[in-house]
């Protein structure tokens, strides 16, 4: 009897601590991803003022490489060098196997579906994107497709004619667990030069 | 790493459901229980159960609707797209995974039968390959074996048919292969791509058939800080490409292998062969063994036999291999002190090299050997080759040491991933340990970019070794092997500040090495080493030997290496008493009375701690002694050495052997080893082709531009039939994580796969949700327990 009152009483301090851990940690990540971009910006601010890849935090193995606007309210967002999963924590990170933003090919940048890319979820064909250096140097670029793929039968090709841009969040956008096989793939084919050539 | 928590919180989700199920079940029971006995005071009671349980079953139904939905969805999603991404203008851009079927892959097992004597291997290497599938088959093999090793012979085995192989140029042997490939001859060709990694095609294989393809090679063993070793190694750990993609592969003999050749890895194709998993190897050979009538008759494949006969010239006080079970019994037959070595198991995974170590009793340990043979030269006249090894004295004054940079460089890669991350952090963590107040110190961190911890070195403060130790702890594997950027950020001082520049400065270098560009590498390194040490720290299964030995000759440093974690104590203790110790410098040999010499190396590096000088040598005529003179810790430092060339005596300190096979080759392969060292230091790759061509084909050893040929006579394959050409898989070093590189051959683009992009937030605030619902449930049962207790009283009164 008395154990059985103490079992439950554990076990309910037990429910109750694993609850309040898992709510906290969710919150924690939230945090994360909101206070890194906050981080970050100040970051940019001091590679625009000149310096290269300055860290936004001391300890911190990347630096911000391009400002991504995305959406209809133009949200900005920075993103990272390398698509670890540590960086991607903290903001989208371009994947460094594949061609810098601008350069001709495919750019790869991946964002966590759960925070700083929900947002992709509302993308639409012909919507808009741009990219932005430290330097200035301004590309944008107009989506062309959005396809769900599995990330174990498919890869993303890197060759293409012109610069092109692949925006990676898992899907779907309100799964539960995280290591899901499938990917939701925004494409945007650059527009910003093929209009400064027709202009000149 | 976050992914890693994801992954926890999960499996503890799905645990909670469970027993959320269990609870409702038993109030469940309870309400039955209840309403038999029409006790109408708990009617309320149970009404409340109804609704705990109307809840719970809630809870799953959402749970279920969160997991189960979206897939539907997903698949709905793909339905709706009528223009999948692959059909855009610009070209494809999902690039489907190559799911080779293993079936038509020729298996492959290997033998390695070495004879150790002294301070020389003879190896004898069988790789037997069977063509299991009802087509003809071309196999390619890449396959590494040890970066110092002379391939001095070749033979292959069909059936009763024994074909002694050839040394020719590698065009020549090039031409000879493809116009017996196409006169459906069996052929075998062997190239040497790296001196530690080499490729087998051989062609025209039967269905059904077995070709076994023999290759010889010499090697001098490794004698280091009291102890020798060898290694065989085994598989290789998949390379890291940089540079751009050159398109092209029009050759008849072109690599098949997951990369593509690049501006800076001409070859790529060539070294990078298809690779399996541990697992997947492992479940294959295990379904041959049960399939097996007898061991003889498994079909297993990438597996091994390994059986060393050791005579090594004293008596041993410890004889044991690193990653292996092995098994060894004296063999008291032979005139001195021999062993024969064998795993415990007759067949080992090729996943990971085998190393064998063994230790002299210590009053026995040589400070000195030499070992001779007579070949006759061209002009009819002797030849004098001889291999000299000398221990300098150790003088172990213990005094202060200079003031010093450590720089501390970890490769990060892809790689990395898996126990050799594991390997790599805990050296590191020591490294930083071994850190004293005065030292300044960097941890420098690489995979696709370099990133350094401090901008300049820091003072080894507490506090900046516990910012150190935090940074290293966070470090997690991904990415490309950027290695040069690594090394410019070690290497070269970005500002000139007179302290520093006082300071001696170390760079300890630890990685696998699996990178395909060694020689730019080493260029680099040469060109830019000035007055640092590089010594360089080989980490996991299958790291690159040759990288690891060069870059730390080149870097005037050692190298050292650890292929598991148990070793990374001794060995990173047994590196820094080497680095923390006086150098042997300006080493100096003189032949006396000698006539004309030449000896390798003909730079004499300098000398760490118990490192023995090892010299090769070629003489007109005996000479009676050797002088090794040097500089030891500001003092001048002098031994006089008289090899004996005509007796074979054996004494205390000098051990020597006259006729010893393989010296001559051995001491060829030192020179072709020299002239590619120049060549890296000149800058131009072929620059001694024709000299290396000439001594290949005189000492009929395998280099770069010397293949071993081996053909048929008799053609077996009409011309009716087709030949496939495919490349054998090799295994994934034992405990890597890296993602198996793809083949990506048919769509004859380049990919990257796709990141990771969920951190499972809303299964956190799920499984956060339900916990804290589950309790308030449990707190509501709380009394009705006691109700149950009570009734359960009752049955049992009225049972009575």
């Amino acid at each position: 009897m008395n154990t059985a009152t103490n079992l439950k009483k554990m076990l309910v301090a037990v429910l109750i601590v694993v609850g309040c851990w898992q709510l906290g940690h969710a919150a924690y990540l939230v945090l994360k991803a909101e206070l890194a971009q906050h981080l970050l910006n100040q970051a940019w601010v001091e590679m625009k003022a000149g310096a290269t890849a300055a860290k936004p935090w001391s300890w911190a193995d990347t630096y911000p490489l391009v400002k991504l606007r995305l959406g209809a309210d133009g949200s900005s967002m920075i993103v990272l060098a390398g698509a670890s999963g540590r960086n991607l924590a903290f903001a989208p990170a371009h994947v460094s196997g594949s061609v810098q933003p601008g350069g001709n090919g495919v750019s790869v940048i991946g964002g966590h579906r759960d925070t700083h890319f929900s947002v992709l979820k509302d993308a639409q064909v012909n919507d808009v994107l741009s990219i932005e250096y430290p330097n200035g140097q301004h590309l944008e670029y107009r989506v062309v497709n959005i396809a769900v793929v599995d990330s174990r039968k498919s890869r993303i090709a890197l060759d293409s004619e012109q610069p092109m841009l692949a925006l990676v969040a898992c899907y779907p956008f309100d799964g539960v667990s995280s290591g899901g096989p499938l990917r939701f793939v925004v494409m945007a084919e650059e527009i910003s030069t093929q209009s400064s050539r027709i202009v000149m | 790493m976050a992914y890693c928590t994801q992954a926890h919180s999960t499996q503890r989700y799905s645990n909670q459901v469970n027993s959320s199920g269990l609870i409702g079940r038993g109030s469940h029971g309870n309400r039955i229980a209840v309403d038999n006995k029409k006790n109408t005071n708990n009617w309320d009671k149970s009404g409340r159960f109804e609704l705990l349980f109307s809840a719970l079953l809630a809870c799953m139904l959402l749970w279920g609707s969160l997991v189960v939905v979206p897939a539907a969805h997903a698949a709905q999603f793909e339905r709706e797209q009528p223009n999948p991404l692959n059909s855009l203008g610009s070209g494809s851009f999902i690039v489907s995974q190559a799911s080779e079927s293993y079936r038509e892959l020729p298996r492959v097992t290997a033998d390695f039968s070495l004879q150790v004597s002294g301070m020389v291997v003879q190896a004898v290497v069988t790789q037997v390959f069977v063509n299991d599938s009802d087509q003809w088959i071309e196999g390619t093999y890449v396959f590494p074996l040890p970066s110092d090793s002379a391939v001095n012979g070749m033979t292959i085995r069909i059936g009763e048919r024994i074909i002694k192989g050839q040394i020719k140029e590698k065009n020549t042997a090039r031409k000879m292969f493809i116009k017996a490939r196409q006169e459906g001859k069996k052929a075998s060709l062997i190239e040497q791509q790296r001196p530690n990694l080499f490729t087998n095609r051989v062609t025209n294989i039967a269905p059904g058939e077995q070709i076994e393809v023999e290759l010889e090679y010499l090697q001098t063993l490794r004698y280091d800080a009291g102890e020798f070793s060898l290694r065989i190694p085994m598989t290789i750990t998949p390379r890291y490409i940089p540079g751009n993609n050159v398109v092209g592969r029009s050759s008849l003999i072109a690599g098949q292998g997951w990369a593509f050749n690049t501006d800076q890895v001409p070859d790529a194709s060539e070294i990078t062969p298809p690779q399996r998993s541990v697992a997947e190897l492992e479940a294959f050979n295990r379904h041959a063994h049960l399939k097996a009538v007898g061991m003889k008759t498994a079909r297993l494949t990438n597996v091994a036999t390994v059986n060393i006969v050791l005579t090594p010239g004293f008596e041993v006080e410890s004889l044991q291999s690193s990653f292996h079970t092995i098994s060894f019994k004296k063999n008291s037959a032979a005139s001195s002190e021999q062993y024969i070595v064998t795993t415990k198991k007759p067949n080992v995974a090729m996943n990971r090299d085998f190393v064998l170590r063994w230790r002299p009793v210590a009053t026995q340990a040589p400070v000195a050997a030499f070992f001779n043979e007579n070949l006759e030269g061209e002009n009819g006249d002797d030849e004098y080759h001889g291999l000299l090894m000398v221990m300098p004295p150790q003088q172990v004054n213990k005094q202060q040491l200079p003031a010093r940079e450590l720089v501390l460089v970890i490769d990060t890669s892809g790689s990395m991933a898996g126990t050799s991350m594991e390997q790599a952090k805990q050296a590191l963590l020591l490294a930083l340990e071994r850190l004293t107040a005065t030292d300044y110190f960097n941890v420098i961190e690489f995979n696709s970019n370099t990133h350094k911890l401090f901008d300049q070195s820091v003072v080894a403060s507490d506090s900046n070794i516990t910012v150190a130790r935090r940074y290293v702890n966070g470090l997690s594997a991904n990415g490309g092997t950027e290695m040069q950027g690594a090394l410019e950020a070690a290497l070269v001082l970005s500002v000139d500040d007179d302290s520093s520049y006082s300071r001696v400065r170390q760079v300890v270098f630890i990685t696998d090495g699996s990178v395909g560009n060694e020689e730019t590498l080493f260029a680099y390194i040469t060109k830019n080493v000035q007055k640092n040490r590089l010594f360089t720290v080989a980490i996991g299964s299958a790291p690159n030997g040759y990288f690891m030995k060069k870059a730390a000759q080149f870097g005037r440093g050692v190298y050292t290496s650890i292929g598991n974690i148990q070793e990374v104590n001794s060995a990173m203790t047994a590196l820094f008493e080497k680095i923390e110790t006086p150098v042997l410098t300006d080493v100096n040999v003189t032949f006396h009375n000698g006539g004309v010499t030449e000896f390798y190396p003909v730079k004499i590096p300098d000398l760490y701690a118990k490192e023995p000088l090892l010299l090769y040598v070629k003489l007109a005529e005996p000479s009676d002694t050797v002088t090794i003179s040097g500089e030891y810790d500001g003092q001048y430092w002098q031994q006089n050495v008289v090899p004996n060339w005509s007796a074979k005596s054996i004494n205390q300190s000098v051990f020597e052997a006259k006729g010893y096979k393989g010296i001559a080759t051995l001491w060829a392969r030192q020179k072709i080893e020299h002239l590619m060292d120049e060549a890296v230091r000149q800058g131009n790759r072929d620059h001694f082709r024709d000299d290396i061509v000439t001594l290949g084909m005189h000492y009929n050893i395998m280099s770069r531009y010397t293949s071993f040929v081996a053909i048929d006579q008799t053609p077996s394959r009409s011309e009716y039939e087709n030949l496939k050409r495919r490349t054998l898989a090799n295994s994934m070093p034992a405990g890597s994580k890296q993602p198996i590189p793809s083949q990506v051959m048919h769509s004859q683009v380049p990919s990257v796969a796709y990141p990771r992009t969920a951190l499972g937030i809303n299964g956190l605030i799920l499984s956060g949700v339900l916990s804290l619902f589950l309790a308030l449930i449990v707190l509501c049962l709380k009394q009705d327990r006691h109700v149950l207790s009570v009734k359960y009283a009752i049955g049992r009164e009225v049972l009575r």
